[in-house]
């Protein structure tokens, strides 16, 4: 065996680097795998806890919009309806979604006065399962 | 026996002594008595590479599925709020509105509407029916979503279909 002394520590140390490599390369297949499934469910429960937040106040809006004849009420829940309809649908970086969803939770605030309608809380639900 | 390597990267000199220090030293961790002395040595060998190779692959894997997740998982997140939002958006405010008005002695309703709004109160966006990863746990994210999008329509159209007097009233 005439093979060079460095070549045979550099075999040595490779197959350590090869191993790694191997493994890892692996390993990050199935993490993407997961990673995918599991910010989708969690991104899907998230949205589905904002839309549910908007869909029922958009709901009241429409309902009330039937059942008002006051001009100002109506005038009140069509901006409320408006800022719903203009809410990103998006989970979008440039846009101030919290600030967003504050605002169309104080302007119902106000039409809940107007209409004199009950307690009912629009608290976030904070439960993520699915 | 002298093992000298010398080559114009001056790396690695293994003297003969350097050699017999660690066959020494080696052999003493041996039983003297044993005459399966190079087997024995062998064996141990073998099992501390394996002890080795196999920690290797283990950390190496732990941080491939570590970086993996951190690379797609905001994408995910992405495309599942948007997906879920809109499904939850859409039956929620259809459900609502129907409560209101099923409740509201404004309102006239024939025994159609009122069954329509009837069953538009138990429409519940939770549900796990609508929920189409749940069937699809296999399937790429696109195609998941896809379906999930799918299906918000479908939903969509069969509340038109089978609501027709709700959308009436609501101008929808």
């Amino acid at each position: 065996m005439n093979r060079d002394i460095n070549d045979i520590f550099d075999d040595i140390a490779l197959t350590e680097e090869k191993i790694s490599k191997e493994s890892y390369e692996e390993g990050f297949k199935t993490g993407v795998d997961e990673g995918n499934l599991e910010g989708y469910k969690l991104g899907y429960a998230q949205g589905v806890n904002v839309g549910e937040e908007l869909g029922d106040i958009y709901g009241i809006c429409e309902a009330h919009l039937l059942l008002t004849k006051a001009e100002k009420v109506k005038k009140t829940l069509k901006q409320l309806q408006e800022s719903i309809d203009s809410f990103p649908r998006t989970n979008d970086p440039e846009a101030d979604i919290v600030g967003d969803l504050e605002h169309i939770r104080s302007q119902f605030k106000k039409v809940k006065a107007m209409l004199r309608l009950g307690g009912e809380s629009h608290e976030p639900k904070k439960d993520l399962s699915f | 026996m002298l093992i000298v390597y010398r080559n114009q990267n001056k790396r690695v000199v293994l003297s003969a002594f350097v050699y017999f220090i660690i066959k020494e030293k080696l052999t003493k961790l041996m039983d003297p008595h044993d005459e399966n002395d190079h087997n024995s040595f062998q064996e141990i060998a073998n099992t501390n590479l394996s002890k080795i190779s196999k920690n290797i692959q283990n950390i190496g894997y732990t941080d491939g599925i570590t970086d993996g997740r951190e690379s797609v998982f905001q994408n995910g997140f992405d495309q599942g709020y948007c997906d879920g939002l809109r499904l939850s958006f859409e039956i929620q405010k259809f459900k609502k509105t129907a409560e209101i008005l099923l409740n509201s002695s404004k309102i006239e309703k024939s025994d159609e509407l009122r069954k329509e709004l009837e069953d538009l109160s138990s429409l519940s966006p939770r549900d796990q029916k609508h929920f189409k990863m749940l069937d699809n746990m296999n399937k790429p994210i696109t195609e998941v979503s896809e379906l999930q999008n799918s299906h918000t329509s479908d939903v969509l159209r069969v509340l038109k279909e089978n609501y027709p007097n709700l959308y009436d009233v609501i101008g929808v």
